[in-house]
């Protein structure tokens, strides 16, 4: 890894940034995909993948290669344009959510002062590609999901927002870096102790963003076929899948960042112990998803708007009440 | 005009992501095969042929929804400025106006709450 | 640097104006609220331009965010498949409200910003968030709260267009 802010010009280190989120990215999909199928293997008493190399680690690769070599299928009556801009949309501001993310203390692309309201801006358009996919597929399972997709990510979206409100009450910034040094390196320094219930409700709201099970009812296969993306073959339903990836990784990057130190750790703070805890909560993803049922849509939208937002205020509420005090 | 580094940044951000999700588009294009059938181009619908069009009308309740959702969005987005500023103000006017502020926020659920919005209907009436 | 800017100014005009055309001109509807979430994209990148990355990033949120899927909304509960009646090629008359009106409107505007070009712009500095924040809870206090009530009765307003006839259907 090399110390970012040692090089001179800022485009240069710019792109070196945008190289590596680019690596990470891909990198992440394939290790993903992995760890979900053995995961999934492991949960349920069989070893997963197991042929295509030791372990079957060269799985993921196979996959990608498969699904590159399948071909793109644009239905009929469909609407061709917006069907293929579809998936674009739903990647490209996943990689625009890195750039305000400090992995380690030198290791940030750009210390934004506004780096949390850009990565909530971003990951907010992925609902809008989902509905131009439902839409534009001519399909009526796809529209199906689009519109569930909305009304789940619009409810979810304000308990996210307000969330996240009272860490900004407690630090004062909206600076990735900074809310990151307000921690220190031991766990009881970390947010969560002092925002249990924010730090849940953020959570459960980065499943439904990213509509995870027990969230996923935009693609819920035995309902809907598969949602949202039902017409889509290979690479177009690879793009979405490798999005909400990336999506869970930035997820799970703000919540360590916000709630759990960030970078530092006890022994020797670095990108390593980011990392570990990224991967700690998407293994806790993984877990949650092969453990839970679907929730119906009436306990979805319940859970939202009269739980976890009235909760989400009175927090607030208490929050600025002690800073105060 | 100010060109900043994160302006540089966040559209060379976009476009590499642009770039990279169409590459492996392009190499499908170019690797995949490439059938032509009035069969293989419908869309899929239990496996039988489609009954009518897909674009369908959506009931009004899921406008309203987005409506709630967009007066909400607005209302919070507010709060994130004040919130930054909070921990550095003075006195115990700001707590006074962000509890005002929040608890007109509470009073907005309790309303939706009596008037029966959080109720969903158990049937779906046509 | 100020080269770069002009051009970016320029890029960001042109998405504007490509997104504003497919607004007006494409057929269906949906497409439409495609050119126009380009254009409001743009938008958000303009505010950058004037140092203003927070607001920048608002815009984003709230209109390329939220505004967007109510539009998208209010179309899919319309007719507006490409049999529908926005698809039908246009009358002579309608090219020429949807030529004269705006088209008036933008030369008249565009004269008047430059025959009245006022002097001595000043470089756009950037306002700090923690100074937003400031001016809501300092001499602004009275307008953020407003905030909130005018909300709160909108929010109502839709409630009871909305729902009041719901709920008495099921009884």
């Amino acid at each position: 890894m090399i110390d970012l802010s040692t090089i001179p010009s800022p485009l240069v280190q710019i792109v070196i940034g945008l190289i590596g989120v680019l690596a990470f990215v891909g990198l992440n999909g394939l290790v993903c995909v992995y760890l979900e199928r053995k995961v999934a293997g492991h949960i349920q008493r069989r070893p997963g993948p197991f042929e295509v190399g030791p372990h079957g680690i060269l799985q993921p690769l196979a996959d990608a290669v498969k699904l590159v070599a399948k071909q793109m299928i644009t239905p009929k009556g469909a609407d061709p344009i917006l069907y293929w801009a579809a998936p674009l949309i739903s990647f490209a501001p996943a990689i625009a959510c890195f750039l305000p993310l400090p992995f380690g203390p030198k290791l940030q692309n750009v210390s934004i002062n506004v780096g949390l309201i850009l990565i909530l801006a971003f990951s907010s358009l992925n609902v809008l590609a989902l509905c131009l996919a439902g839409w534009s597929s001519q399909n009526k399972w796809s529209l199906l999901g689009a519109a569930r997709d909305i009304a789940q990510s619009v409810a979810y979206e304000i308990p996210l927002l307000l969330s996240l409100l009272p860490i900004i009450l407690l630090t004062g910034s909206l600076n990735l870096a900074e809310i990151t040094q307000t921690q220190g390196p031991w766990p009881w320094q970390w947010l969560v102790v002092k925002q249990p219930l924010a730090f849940i409700i953020f959570f459960v709201c980065v499943f439904a963003e990213t509509n995870r099970a027990p969230f996923d009812l935009p693609e819920a296969e035995s309902e809907l076929t598969a949602g949202f993306h039902t017409e889509y073959s290979g690479m177009g339903f690879g793009l979405f899948f490798l999005a909400e990836y990336s999506y869970m990784v930035v997820g799970c990057a703000l919540a360590s960042i916000l709630f759990l130190g960030g970078y530092q750790g006890p022994v020797a703070s670095g990108w390593w112990w980011f990392l570990l805890k990224v991967y700690a909560l998407l293994l806790v993803m993984m877990w949650v998803r092969w453990t839970y049922p679907r929730v119906r849509f009436d306990q979805l939208l319940n859970l939202a708007w009269k739980w976890f937002i009235p909760l989400s205020l009175l927090n607030i509420l208490i929050t600025a009440l002690v800073v105060k005090l | 005009m100010i060109f900043s580094w994160l302006h540089v940044a966040i559209i060379l951000f976009l476009g590499a992501g642009v770039l990279f999700a169409g590459v492996p588009l392009l190499a499908s294009l170019l690797l995949a095969p490439k059938c032509k059938d009035e069969e293989l181009l419908l869309p899929y619908e239990c496996g039988l042929r489609p009954y009518g069009t897909s674009w369908v009308r959506f009931g009004i309740n899921y406008y309203f929804y987005a409506l709630l959702f967009l007066a909400f969005d607005v209302d919070v987005l507010y709060l994130y400025p004040v919130a930054v500023y909070y921990p550095f103000s003075e006195g115990f006017l700001p707590l006074i106006e962000i509890f005002l502020f929040v608890f007109i926020l509470g009073l907005a659920v309790i309303y939706f709450f009596k008037k029966g919005v959080f109720s969903w209907p158990r049937r779906i009436k046509v | 640097m100020d080269k770069i800017g002009l051009g970016v100014f320029l890029a960001h005009v042109l998405i504007i104006v490509a997104g504003g055309l497919v607004t007006v001109f494409a057929r269906s509807l949906v497409r439409a609220l495609t050119g126009l979430i380009a254009t409001l994209f743009g938008v958000a990148g303009l505010y950058f331009l004037m140092a203003a990355p927070f607001i920048g990033v608002m815009q984003v949120l709230i209109y390329v965010g939220a505004v967007s899927i109510l539009i998208f909304f209010a179309i899919a509960f319309t007719k507006s498949s490409h049999l529908g009646e926005e698809a039908r090629p246009r009358k002579q008359s309608q090219w020429f409200f949807l030529l004269s009106v705006p088209g008036l409107v933008i030369f008249s505007l565009g004269y008047l910003l430059i025959k009245f070009i006022p002097q001595g712009f000043l470089q756009p500095q950037e306002t700090q968030v923690k100074d937003l924040g400031g001016f809501f809870l300092g001499p602004y206090m009275l307008p953020f709260e407003l905030i909130s009530l005018v909300l709160l009765v909108a929010m109502m307003g839709a409630v009871i267009l909305g729902f009041e006839k719901k709920i008495k259907r099921e009884d």
